[in-house]
């Protein structure tokens, strides 16, 4: 049987070895000593953030205002042609086809007179 | 409690004194900490300035004074664990990289000299350092702060907020992982005792 799993289970000895090089680790690793530089840096790191937090809360200000402004200024350019709508299409298609007189107009009508395959007229 | 609450109430409140002291009170505690936990002494001081600068932004968080040490024990875990895994991307440890002299030391009894004895200490923390390599770094933390600093399975409940049970399944695990590592270890100790 391999030792790989006879260890898993019953293996109190291996257990053993181990606790006590936890033991012998806890006592390897004491609690260090801060050193002179440790409350300064951690003043340091939280003055960094906080100035670093200021500037972009400032920044993210700045954008928001920046975006509530183009949002607006969007606004009202396309709020704007709508007033200046060409008449062209206020018109429904019955009255631009009324208004369109081109294949009534006496030019149309007079090519179509004198075509020889149409007949009578041109005698 | 190292601090009494108002201590902590007027840190919350945005009071810097009562927040330095409260640093001055626990750093040497949590310094002792994340050695054991990350087992590397030079960057100890950089992961304990991170655990107090994550406390101080979110201290206003903190419901009752009376959670005080787990909330910080919670903040040291997550930033020992964040440098875990940072260490763990830059170079994957090989169990294989133990040598017969570093099992040696870590297995050698006191000595007498004090050269030997520190020499000793470093080779048992760069052996259980290595071990520990052989678990994820939730499983490394969990097992260290259990068996080396020795935080009852109510203190990391309240820690971690699971619940005891889900704690013991995964310690058993952990264990039962760094115990294969210890075991595969030993095995080539001892294939080399033989070939030698």
């Amino acid at each position: 049987m391999s030792l790989k799993k006879k260890i898993f289970f019953e293996n109190p000895e291996l257990e053993r070895r181990l606790d006590g090089l936890l033991v012998r680790y806890r006592d390897a690793c004491p609690d260090p000593e801060p050193g002179p530089n440790f409350m300064p840096a951690v003043w340091q790191s939280i003055d960094s953030r906080r100035s670093f937090a200021l500037s972009f809360g400032r920044w993210a200000r700045g954008l928001v205002t920046a975006a509530a402004a183009l949002a607006m200024l969007m606004a009202v350019f396309v709020a704007l042609p709508s007033r200046q709508v060409s008449p062209v299409y206020l018109a429904t298609y019955i009255d631009v086809l009324d208004d369109d007189s081109g294949t009534d107009s006496p030019a149309v009508l007079a090519i179509s007179h004198s075509d020889p395959a149409l007949g009578s007229n041109a005698q | 409690m190292l601090v009494d609450f108002e201590l902590i109430e007027r840190a919350k409140r945005g009071d810097d004194a009562a927040f330095t002291e409260v640093v001055s009170a626990y750093r040497k505690r949590i310094l002792g900490t994340i050695a054991r936990l990350i087992g590397r002494p030079e960057d100890v001081e950089d992961v304990a300035q991170e655990v107090f600068l994550r406390l101080y932004f979110s201290l206003d968080q903190l419901r009752a004074p009376e959670v005080f040490e787990p909330w910080l024990y919670r903040l040291t875990v997550n930033a020992a664990y964040d440098y875990l895994r940072r260490q763990r991307r830059r170079k994957e440890a090989r169990m294989a990289d133990f040598s017969e002299q570093q099992m040696v030391l870590a297995d050698a009894a006191a000595s007498s000299h004090a050269n030997l004895e520190l020499e000793r200490r470093a080779g048992v923390r760069e052996f259980v350092h290595g071990l520990l390599e052989a678990v994820s770094p939730q499983d490394r933390i969990l097992l260290t702060l259990k068996e080396v600093e020795g935080l009852s399975l109510k203190e990391l409940e309240k820690i971690y907020r699971v619940k005891e049970n889900a704690l013991k399944v995964r310690l058993f695990r952990a264990r039962q992982r760094v115990l294969k590592a210890f075991a595969r270890t030993a095995e080539g100790g001892a294939q080399t005792d033989e070939a030698g």
